[in-house]
Protein backbone atom coordinates (compact mmCIF):
# COMPACT_ATOMS: atom_id res chain seq x y z
CA UNK A 1 0.00 0.00 0.00
CA UNK A 2 1.54 3.36 -1.29
CA UNK A 3 2.57 5.39 2.09
CA UNK A 4 0.89 8.74 2.61
CA UNK A 5 2.57 12.15 1.69
CA UNK A 6 2.38 13.15 5.41
CA UNK A 7 3.95 10.06 5.86
CA UNK A 8 7.02 10.42 3.18
CA UNK A 9 7.05 13.80 4.73
CA UNK A 10 7.88 12.80 8.25
CA UNK A 11 10.61 10.38 7.56
CA UNK A 12 12.42 13.08 5.58
CA UNK A 13 11.69 15.40 8.21
CA UNK A 14 13.17 12.85 10.51
CA UNK A 15 15.98 11.69 8.32
CA UNK A 16 17.11 15.77 8.40
CA UNK A 17 16.30 16.15 12.43
CA UNK A 18 18.98 13.36 13.08
CA UNK A 19 21.32 14.86 10.54
CA UNK A 20 21.37 18.01 12.93
CA UNK A 21 21.31 16.21 16.00
CA UNK A 22 25.03 16.16 17.24
CA UNK A 23 25.46 20.16 16.06
CA UNK A 24 22.50 20.69 18.32
CA UNK A 25 23.85 19.23 20.93
CA UNK A 26 27.02 20.94 20.99
CA UNK A 27 25.12 24.29 20.17
CA UNK A 28 23.20 23.63 23.97
CA UNK A 29 26.31 22.68 25.52
CA UNK A 30 28.32 25.89 24.38
CA UNK A 31 24.99 28.10 25.44
CA UNK A 32 25.02 25.85 28.95
CA UNK A 33 28.81 26.61 29.14
CA UNK A 34 28.81 30.21 28.54
CA UNK A 35 25.39 30.80 30.40
CA UNK A 36 27.10 28.60 33.30
CA UNK A 37 30.69 30.74 33.26
CA UNK A 38 29.09 34.27 33.31
CA UNK A 39 26.60 33.11 35.58
CA UNK A 40 29.43 31.95 37.84
CA UNK A 41 31.28 35.10 37.04
CA UNK A 42 28.60 38.00 38.20
CA UNK A 43 27.75 35.79 41.23
CA UNK A 44 31.07 35.17 42.69
CA UNK A 45 33.19 38.25 42.07
CA UNK A 46 32.87 41.74 42.59
CA UNK A 47 33.25 42.48 39.14
CA UNK A 48 31.12 45.48 37.50
CA UNK A 49 29.56 43.02 35.11
CA UNK A 50 25.64 43.19 36.81
CA UNK A 51 22.98 41.83 35.65
CA UNK A 52 22.36 44.79 32.94
CA UNK A 53 25.68 43.00 30.66
CA UNK A 54 25.12 39.40 31.74
CA UNK A 55 21.67 39.91 30.01
CA UNK A 56 23.68 41.36 27.35
CA UNK A 57 25.84 38.52 27.06
CA UNK A 58 23.71 36.57 27.12
CA UNK A 59 21.24 37.42 24.35
CA UNK A 60 24.46 37.48 22.19
CA UNK A 61 24.64 34.03 22.96
CA UNK A 62 21.24 33.55 22.03
CA UNK A 63 21.88 35.16 18.54
CA UNK A 64 24.92 33.44 18.24
CA UNK A 65 23.15 30.12 18.47
CA UNK A 66 20.53 31.34 15.89
CA UNK A 67 23.43 32.53 13.83
CA UNK A 68 24.63 29.01 14.04
CA UNK A 69 21.62 27.54 13.09
CA UNK A 70 21.58 29.75 10.04
CA UNK A 71 25.41 28.95 8.91
CA UNK A 72 24.69 25.34 9.59
CA UNK A 73 21.65 25.70 6.95
CA UNK A 74 23.86 25.82 3.82
CA UNK A 75 25.77 22.74 4.69
CA UNK A 76 22.44 20.96 5.42
CA UNK A 77 21.84 20.93 1.69
CA UNK A 78 25.34 20.92 0.60
CA UNK A 79 26.37 17.85 2.69
CA UNK A 80 23.92 15.38 0.71
CA UNK A 81 26.63 16.33 -2.15
CA UNK A 82 29.65 15.83 -0.03
CA UNK A 83 28.15 12.67 1.65
CA UNK A 84 27.08 11.08 -1.44
CA UNK A 85 23.89 10.84 0.08
CA UNK A 86 22.18 12.44 -3.14
CA UNK A 87 22.52 9.01 -4.22
CA UNK A 88 20.31 8.02 -1.82
CA UNK A 89 17.47 10.82 -2.01
CA UNK A 90 17.67 11.74 -5.87
CA UNK A 91 15.90 8.39 -6.91
CA UNK A 92 13.24 8.51 -4.38
CA UNK A 93 9.65 8.96 -6.29
CA UNK A 94 9.52 12.31 -4.57
CA UNK A 95 9.71 15.76 -5.84
CA UNK A 96 11.59 18.37 -4.55
CA UNK A 97 9.02 20.12 -2.55
CA UNK A 98 8.95 17.16 0.16
CA UNK A 99 12.64 17.35 0.16
CA UNK A 100 13.36 20.94 0.77
CA UNK A 101 10.02 21.40 3.02
CA UNK A 102 11.25 18.52 5.45
CA UNK A 103 14.74 20.20 5.67
CA UNK A 104 13.00 23.62 6.45
CA UNK A 105 10.85 22.00 9.28
CA UNK A 106 13.99 20.69 10.32
CA UNK A 107 15.99 23.86 10.41
CA UNK A 108 13.17 25.26 12.36
CA UNK A 109 12.67 22.88 14.79
CA UNK A 110 16.49 23.18 15.51
CA UNK A 111 15.74 26.91 15.84
CA UNK A 112 13.04 26.12 18.74
CA UNK A 113 14.96 23.89 20.06
CA UNK A 114 18.74 25.49 20.46
CA UNK A 115 17.14 29.42 20.14
CA UNK A 116 14.50 28.30 23.18
CA UNK A 117 16.55 26.17 25.09
CA UNK A 118 18.95 29.21 25.27
CA UNK A 119 16.81 31.82 25.42
CA UNK A 120 15.10 30.18 28.62
CA UNK A 121 18.72 29.71 30.18
CA UNK A 122 19.19 33.28 29.54
CA UNK A 123 15.51 34.77 31.30
CA UNK A 124 16.29 32.46 34.25
CA UNK A 125 19.62 33.48 34.89
CA UNK A 126 19.00 36.61 34.50
CA UNK A 127 15.77 36.35 36.75
CA UNK A 128 17.97 35.09 39.43
CA UNK A 129 20.37 37.72 38.76
CA UNK A 130 18.32 41.06 38.96
CA UNK A 131 16.83 42.67 41.94
CA UNK A 132 13.35 42.81 42.56
CA UNK A 133 12.56 46.34 41.63
CA UNK A 134 14.17 45.86 38.18
CA UNK A 135 11.54 42.65 37.81
CA UNK A 136 9.14 44.60 38.86
CA UNK A 137 9.93 47.38 36.38
CA UNK A 138 9.81 44.86 33.41
CA UNK A 139 6.51 43.76 34.90
CA UNK A 140 5.22 46.97 35.05
CA UNK A 141 6.25 48.24 31.15
CA UNK A 142 4.75 44.94 29.78
CA UNK A 143 1.62 45.71 31.42
CA UNK A 144 0.81 48.72 30.23
CA UNK A 145 -1.89 49.66 28.82
CA UNK A 146 -3.56 47.29 31.28
CA UNK A 147 -7.20 47.33 30.62
CA UNK A 148 -6.58 44.77 27.73
CA UNK A 149 -6.08 41.01 28.43
CA UNK A 150 -2.82 41.02 27.22
CA UNK A 151 -1.22 44.68 27.25
CA UNK A 152 0.02 46.16 24.00
CA UNK A 153 3.55 45.88 24.89
CA UNK A 154 4.19 41.91 25.02
CA UNK A 155 1.48 42.12 21.92
CA UNK A 156 3.73 44.20 20.19
CA UNK A 157 6.59 42.27 20.79
CA UNK A 158 4.73 39.06 20.09
CA UNK A 159 3.89 40.49 16.77
CA UNK A 160 7.25 41.36 15.85
CA UNK A 161 8.83 37.74 17.06
CA UNK A 162 6.47 36.16 14.84
CA UNK A 163 7.48 38.85 11.61
CA UNK A 164 11.25 37.87 12.94
CA UNK A 165 10.15 33.69 12.74
CA UNK A 166 8.69 34.51 8.98
CA UNK A 167 11.72 36.58 8.11
CA UNK A 168 14.00 33.84 9.67
CA UNK A 169 12.14 31.01 7.57
CA UNK A 170 12.43 32.95 4.81
CA UNK A 171 16.55 33.39 5.13
CA UNK A 172 16.71 29.51 5.36
CA UNK A 173 14.52 28.81 1.71
CA UNK A 174 16.87 31.66 0.50
CA UNK A 175 19.56 29.53 1.76
CA UNK A 176 18.59 26.77 -0.36
CA UNK A 177 17.93 28.53 -3.42
CA UNK A 178 21.74 29.88 -3.23
CA UNK A 179 23.31 26.38 -2.19
CA UNK A 180 21.20 24.32 -5.34
CA UNK A 181 21.69 27.16 -7.90
CA UNK A 182 25.82 26.57 -6.57
CA UNK A 183 25.38 23.59 -6.91
CA UNK A 184 24.59 23.45 -10.67
CA UNK A 185 28.14 24.57 -11.38
CA UNK A 186 30.81 21.65 -10.79
CA UNK A 187 33.59 24.78 -9.96
CA UNK A 188 33.44 27.50 -7.94
CA UNK A 189 30.27 25.82 -6.24
CA UNK A 190 30.70 27.62 -2.58
CA UNK A 191 31.75 31.03 -3.92
CA UNK A 192 28.37 31.30 -6.49
CA UNK A 193 26.13 30.21 -2.90
CA UNK A 194 27.48 32.86 -1.56
CA UNK A 195 27.35 35.36 -4.15
CA UNK A 196 23.44 34.46 -5.14
CA UNK A 197 22.53 34.28 -1.47
CA UNK A 198 23.62 37.97 -1.19
CA UNK A 199 22.29 39.16 -4.17
CA UNK A 200 19.18 37.82 -3.55
CA UNK A 201 18.77 39.64 -0.19
CA UNK A 202 20.13 42.72 -1.92
CA UNK A 203 17.33 42.22 -4.74
CA UNK A 204 14.79 42.01 -1.95
CA UNK A 205 15.46 44.88 0.16
CA UNK A 206 15.29 46.66 -2.88
CA UNK A 207 12.02 45.83 -3.53
CA UNK A 208 11.09 46.10 -0.11
CA UNK A 209 12.28 49.74 0.12
CA UNK A 210 10.81 50.73 -3.67
CA UNK A 211 7.56 49.41 -2.22
CA UNK A 212 7.99 51.40 1.02
CA UNK A 213 8.61 54.73 -0.78
CA UNK A 214 5.36 54.12 -3.22
CA UNK A 215 3.45 52.97 -0.55
CA UNK A 216 4.79 55.19 2.21
CA UNK A 217 3.32 53.35 4.89
CA UNK A 218 2.13 55.17 8.65
CA UNK A 219 5.03 55.76 10.60
CA UNK A 220 3.14 54.33 13.29
CA UNK A 221 6.22 53.34 15.09
CA UNK A 222 6.51 53.57 18.82
CA UNK A 223 9.32 54.28 20.89
CA UNK A 224 8.85 52.75 24.11
CA UNK A 225 10.93 53.57 27.39
CA UNK A 226 11.66 51.02 29.75
CA UNK A 227 12.36 52.70 33.81
CA UNK A 228 12.71 55.92 34.68
CA UNK A 229 14.93 58.50 32.71
CA UNK A 230 18.26 58.19 34.06
CA UNK A 231 16.77 55.07 35.63
CA UNK A 232 19.56 51.55 35.94
CA UNK A 233 17.11 50.04 33.48
CA UNK A 234 15.97 52.18 31.03
CA UNK A 235 16.39 51.20 27.13
CA UNK A 236 14.01 51.23 23.86
CA UNK A 237 12.22 49.65 21.46
CA UNK A 238 10.64 50.76 18.29
CA UNK A 239 7.73 49.01 16.88
CA UNK A 240 6.36 48.92 13.29
CA UNK A 241 3.16 50.05 12.33
CA UNK A 242 0.93 47.25 11.91
CA UNK A 243 0.05 48.23 7.91
CA UNK A 244 3.84 48.45 7.84
CA UNK A 245 4.23 44.91 9.79
CA UNK A 246 1.41 43.12 7.50
CA UNK A 247 2.79 44.09 4.08
CA UNK A 248 6.43 43.00 5.86
CA UNK A 249 4.41 39.44 6.34
CA UNK A 250 2.82 39.61 3.43
CA UNK A 251 5.97 40.71 1.11
CA UNK A 252 8.16 38.08 2.94
CA UNK A 253 5.59 34.65 2.43
CA UNK A 254 4.80 35.70 -0.75
CA UNK A 255 8.68 35.92 -1.73
CA UNK A 256 10.03 32.70 0.20
CA UNK A 257 7.42 30.85 -1.81
CA UNK A 258 8.96 32.17 -5.07
CA UNK A 259 12.24 31.21 -3.77
CA UNK A 260 11.04 27.90 -2.31
CA UNK A 261 9.32 26.77 -5.94
CA UNK A 262 12.26 28.17 -7.89
CA UNK A 263 14.27 26.21 -5.37
CA UNK A 264 12.35 22.81 -6.25
CA UNK A 265 11.98 23.48 -9.86
CA UNK A 266 15.95 23.66 -10.24
CA UNK A 267 16.51 20.26 -7.91
CA UNK A 268 14.21 18.54 -10.24
CA UNK A 269 15.03 19.79 -13.56
CA UNK A 270 18.90 21.15 -13.36
CA UNK A 271 20.88 19.11 -10.44
CA UNK A 272 22.77 16.25 -11.48
CA UNK A 273 25.24 14.60 -9.71
CA UNK B 1 12.10 -1.35 -21.81
CA UNK B 2 14.48 0.89 -21.57
CA UNK B 3 15.73 2.91 -24.18
CA UNK B 4 18.73 5.06 -25.06
CA UNK B 5 18.06 6.90 -28.33
CA UNK B 6 20.65 9.25 -29.85
CA UNK B 7 21.72 9.95 -26.56
CA UNK B 8 24.78 12.26 -25.54
CA UNK B 9 25.89 13.47 -22.21
CA UNK B 10 28.74 15.96 -21.87
CA UNK B 11 30.46 17.13 -18.56
CA UNK B 12 31.72 20.20 -19.52
CA UNK B 13 33.74 19.51 -23.17
CA UNK B 14 34.14 16.15 -22.45
CA UNK B 15 31.78 13.49 -23.87
CA UNK B 16 30.76 10.87 -21.32
CA UNK B 17 28.30 9.05 -23.90
CA UNK B 18 28.23 9.94 -27.29
CA UNK B 19 24.92 9.51 -30.07
CA UNK B 20 23.91 6.03 -27.92
CA UNK B 21 20.75 4.18 -29.32
CA UNK B 22 20.47 0.76 -27.63
CA UNK B 23 17.67 -0.88 -26.31
CA UNK B 24 18.00 -2.84 -22.92
CA UNK B 25 15.18 -5.55 -23.07
CA UNK B 26 12.57 -6.11 -20.70
CA UNK B 27 12.94 -9.40 -18.30
CA UNK B 28 16.47 -9.57 -18.73
CA UNK B 29 20.08 -9.36 -17.04
CA UNK B 30 22.12 -6.62 -18.83
CA UNK B 31 25.66 -5.50 -18.01
CA UNK B 32 27.21 -2.44 -19.31
CA UNK B 33 30.88 -3.67 -19.88
CA UNK B 34 33.92 -1.43 -20.56
CA UNK B 35 36.85 0.08 -18.50
CA UNK B 36 36.67 3.50 -16.56
CA UNK B 37 35.37 5.97 -18.33
CA UNK B 38 33.89 4.56 -20.83
CA UNK B 39 30.24 5.89 -19.84
CA UNK B 40 28.88 2.84 -18.00
CA UNK B 41 27.66 4.29 -14.89
CA UNK B 42 26.57 7.35 -16.78
CA UNK B 43 24.15 5.18 -18.60
CA UNK B 44 23.09 3.89 -15.28
CA UNK B 45 22.59 7.44 -13.41
CA UNK B 46 20.54 8.67 -16.43
CA UNK B 47 18.29 5.68 -15.97
CA UNK B 48 18.04 6.81 -12.32
CA UNK B 49 17.18 10.12 -13.84
CA UNK B 50 20.13 11.54 -11.49
CA UNK B 51 21.54 13.28 -14.68
CA UNK B 52 20.12 14.04 -17.53
CA UNK B 53 21.03 13.63 -21.23
CA UNK B 54 22.50 17.06 -23.10
CA UNK B 55 20.69 15.72 -26.31
CA UNK B 56 18.46 12.97 -26.73
CA UNK B 57 16.35 10.64 -24.71
CA UNK B 58 15.99 8.04 -21.91
CA UNK B 59 12.31 6.15 -22.01
CA UNK B 60 11.16 3.32 -19.82
CA UNK B 61 8.38 1.89 -21.25
CA UNK B 62 7.99 4.17 -24.11
CA UNK B 63 7.84 7.06 -21.49
CA UNK B 64 9.74 9.37 -19.71
CA UNK B 65 11.46 8.83 -16.22
CA UNK B 66 8.53 10.98 -14.10
CA UNK B 67 7.70 9.83 -10.26
CA UNK B 68 5.30 6.80 -11.38
CA UNK B 69 8.24 5.39 -13.31
CA UNK B 70 10.69 6.11 -10.42
CA UNK B 71 8.51 3.96 -8.22
CA UNK B 72 9.91 0.88 -10.22
CA UNK B 73 13.26 1.11 -10.58
CA UNK B 74 15.77 0.24 -7.59
CA UNK B 75 19.10 1.62 -7.91
CA UNK B 76 22.09 0.52 -6.01
CA UNK B 77 24.83 3.05 -6.30
CA UNK B 78 29.34 2.34 -6.46
CA UNK B 79 29.65 4.64 -3.41
CA UNK B 80 28.68 4.59 0.15
CA UNK B 81 25.42 6.71 0.27
CA UNK B 82 24.36 5.90 3.31
CA UNK B 83 23.77 8.38 5.94
CA UNK B 84 26.94 8.33 8.72
CA UNK B 85 23.74 7.86 11.92
CA UNK B 86 21.63 4.92 9.99
CA UNK B 87 21.96 1.08 10.95
CA UNK B 88 21.03 -1.15 8.43
CA UNK B 89 17.27 -0.86 9.91
CA UNK B 90 17.19 3.10 9.77
CA UNK B 91 18.15 2.63 6.05
CA UNK B 92 15.44 -0.19 5.50
CA UNK B 93 13.16 1.68 7.51
CA UNK B 94 13.97 5.15 5.29
CA UNK B 95 13.72 3.35 2.03
CA UNK B 96 10.30 1.11 2.66
CA UNK B 97 8.80 4.33 3.14
CA UNK B 98 9.09 5.04 -0.43
CA UNK B 99 8.40 2.07 -2.51
CA UNK B 100 4.98 0.21 -2.67
CA UNK B 101 7.07 -2.92 -3.52
CA UNK B 102 9.03 -3.34 -0.62
CA UNK B 103 8.83 -6.98 0.94
CA UNK B 104 9.66 -7.41 4.44
CA UNK B 105 9.97 -11.59 4.41
CA UNK B 106 11.95 -11.14 1.69
CA UNK B 107 14.33 -8.38 3.72
CA UNK B 108 14.81 -10.97 6.69
CA UNK B 109 15.65 -13.57 4.01
CA UNK B 110 18.31 -12.01 2.43
CA UNK B 111 19.46 -10.78 5.67
CA UNK B 112 20.03 -13.84 7.01
CA UNK B 113 21.48 -15.11 3.32
CA UNK B 114 23.83 -11.96 3.69
CA UNK B 115 24.58 -12.72 7.10
CA UNK B 116 23.96 -9.30 8.31
CA UNK B 117 22.40 -7.69 11.57
CA UNK B 118 20.16 -4.95 10.87
CA UNK B 119 21.74 -2.94 14.55
CA UNK B 120 24.94 -2.97 12.49
CA UNK B 121 25.95 1.02 12.42
CA UNK B 122 26.43 0.85 8.67
CA UNK B 123 29.48 3.68 9.10
CA UNK B 124 31.54 1.10 11.36
CA UNK B 125 30.85 -2.09 9.25
CA UNK B 126 33.16 -3.35 6.61
CA UNK B 127 33.55 -2.46 2.92
CA UNK B 128 31.97 -6.15 1.82
CA UNK B 129 29.14 -5.41 4.61
CA UNK B 130 28.65 -2.42 3.31
CA UNK B 131 28.20 -3.67 -0.42
CA UNK B 132 25.56 -6.53 1.57
CA UNK B 133 23.86 -3.72 3.07
CA UNK B 134 23.35 -1.67 -0.38
CA UNK B 135 22.61 -5.18 -1.69
CA UNK B 136 20.23 -5.97 0.80
CA UNK B 137 18.08 -2.61 0.15
CA UNK B 138 17.97 -2.83 -3.87
CA UNK B 139 16.48 -6.88 -3.56
CA UNK B 140 14.67 -6.91 -1.08
CA UNK B 141 11.73 -4.72 -3.17
CA UNK B 142 9.77 -6.44 -6.18
CA UNK B 143 11.29 -3.82 -8.65
CA UNK B 144 10.25 -3.70 -11.94
CA UNK B 145 14.10 -2.54 -12.86
CA UNK B 146 17.36 -3.44 -10.67
CA UNK B 147 20.45 -1.30 -11.67
CA UNK B 148 23.86 -2.21 -9.90
CA UNK B 149 26.49 0.10 -10.41
CA UNK B 150 29.76 -1.72 -9.67
CA UNK B 151 28.44 -4.16 -7.12
CA UNK B 152 31.62 -6.17 -7.17
CA UNK B 153 34.01 -3.54 -7.16
CA UNK B 154 36.28 -4.07 -3.98
CA UNK B 155 34.96 -7.01 -3.02
CA UNK B 156 36.75 -10.24 -1.81
CA UNK B 157 35.85 -12.98 -3.38
CA UNK B 158 33.89 -14.63 -1.09
CA UNK B 159 31.28 -11.38 -0.94
CA UNK B 160 31.41 -11.31 -4.71
CA UNK B 161 29.70 -14.75 -4.79
CA UNK B 162 27.13 -13.46 -2.13
CA UNK B 163 26.55 -10.70 -3.97
CA UNK B 164 26.11 -12.69 -7.41
CA UNK B 165 24.12 -15.69 -5.63
CA UNK B 166 21.67 -12.64 -3.95
CA UNK B 167 21.45 -11.03 -7.54
CA UNK B 168 20.08 -14.87 -9.26
CA UNK B 169 18.68 -16.36 -6.05
CA UNK B 170 14.82 -14.24 -6.39
CA UNK B 171 15.22 -13.12 -10.04
CA UNK B 172 11.94 -13.30 -11.85
CA UNK B 173 13.12 -13.77 -15.72
CA UNK B 174 11.07 -12.24 -17.87
CA UNK B 175 9.46 -9.84 -15.62
CA UNK B 176 12.34 -7.99 -13.67
CA UNK B 177 15.37 -6.46 -15.46
CA UNK B 178 18.74 -5.95 -14.28
CA UNK B 179 21.00 -3.81 -15.64
CA UNK B 180 24.80 -4.66 -14.08
CA UNK B 181 27.86 -2.18 -14.89
CA UNK B 182 31.38 -3.78 -13.86
CA UNK B 183 34.64 -4.67 -14.67
CA UNK B 184 34.31 -8.26 -13.01
CA UNK B 185 33.41 -10.16 -16.20
CA UNK B 186 34.61 -13.13 -15.41
CA UNK B 187 32.27 -13.32 -12.44
CA UNK B 188 29.52 -12.39 -14.02
CA UNK B 189 29.58 -14.13 -17.62
CA UNK B 190 27.29 -16.72 -16.52
CA UNK B 191 24.96 -14.86 -15.21
CA UNK B 192 23.68 -12.04 -18.05
CA UNK B 193 21.81 -12.59 -21.20
CA UNK B 194 22.74 -9.49 -22.86
CA UNK B 195 26.10 -7.60 -22.94
CA UNK B 196 26.59 -3.42 -24.13
CA UNK B 197 30.19 -3.54 -24.65
CA UNK B 198 31.26 0.73 -24.58
CA UNK B 199 34.17 2.36 -25.11
CA UNK B 200 34.69 6.15 -24.75
CA UNK B 201 30.86 7.12 -24.72
CA UNK B 202 30.41 4.88 -27.43
CA UNK B 203 28.83 1.41 -28.16
CA UNK B 204 31.65 -0.74 -29.50
CA UNK B 205 29.58 -4.05 -29.36
CA UNK B 206 26.25 -5.24 -28.05
CA UNK B 207 23.74 -8.19 -28.25
CA UNK B 208 22.84 -11.59 -26.72
CA UNK B 209 26.20 -13.42 -24.47
CA UNK B 210 25.44 -16.91 -26.55
CA UNK B 211 24.89 -15.50 -29.53
CA UNK B 212 28.28 -12.94 -29.34
CA UNK B 213 30.17 -16.31 -27.43
CA UNK B 214 29.17 -18.50 -30.55
CA UNK B 215 29.76 -15.92 -33.39
CA UNK B 216 33.17 -14.61 -31.91
CA UNK B 217 33.84 -18.73 -30.73
CA UNK B 218 35.28 -16.58 -27.38
CA UNK B 219 34.65 -15.98 -24.02
CA UNK B 220 33.06 -12.33 -23.03
CA UNK B 221 36.26 -11.60 -20.96
CA UNK B 222 38.48 -12.63 -24.23
CA UNK B 223 35.75 -10.57 -26.28
CA UNK B 224 36.84 -7.86 -23.69
CA UNK B 225 40.45 -7.91 -24.45
CA UNK B 226 40.03 -8.14 -28.34
CA UNK B 227 37.96 -4.59 -27.57
CA UNK B 228 39.99 -2.92 -25.45
CA UNK B 229 43.32 -4.30 -25.24
CA UNK B 230 44.12 -4.72 -29.14
CA UNK B 231 42.31 -1.39 -29.42
CA UNK B 232 40.00 -2.85 -32.01
CA UNK B 233 36.30 -2.83 -32.44
CA UNK B 234 34.28 -5.43 -33.52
Amino acid sequence: MEKSFSRKLWVMYKKDVMNLKTESIFMLAFVLGINAFVYYQVMTSESTFGAGGYGILSSMVVFGALFLVFIRSFSLVSSEWKDNTLHMIMPLPIGGNTIFFSKLLAILTQTFIVGGISFGLTLGAVYMILELEDIQQIFNFLAMDSGSVLSSNLMEIVKMAGYGFVSFASLIIIVFFSSVVGRMFTKLSGLITFVVFILSNVLLSQITRLIDGAVNFDQGSRVMFLGEPGGGMSGSMAFMSTPELLFGIVFTVLTSLMFFFTTTYLYEKKVEL
Amino acid sequence: MIQFKNVTKKYGKTRALDDITVDIGKGKITGLLGPNGSGKTTMIKLVANLNKPSSGEVLIDRGPISQEVKKRIAYLPEIDHFYSWMKIKDAKNFVKTFYEDWDDNMYEELLGFLELDENMAIKKISKGQRAKSKLLLAFSRKADIILLDEPLSGIDIFTREKIIETMIKDYRKGQQSIVITTHEIKEIEHVIDDAVFLKQGKIVLQGQVERLREEKNLSLVDLMKEVYGNGKEL
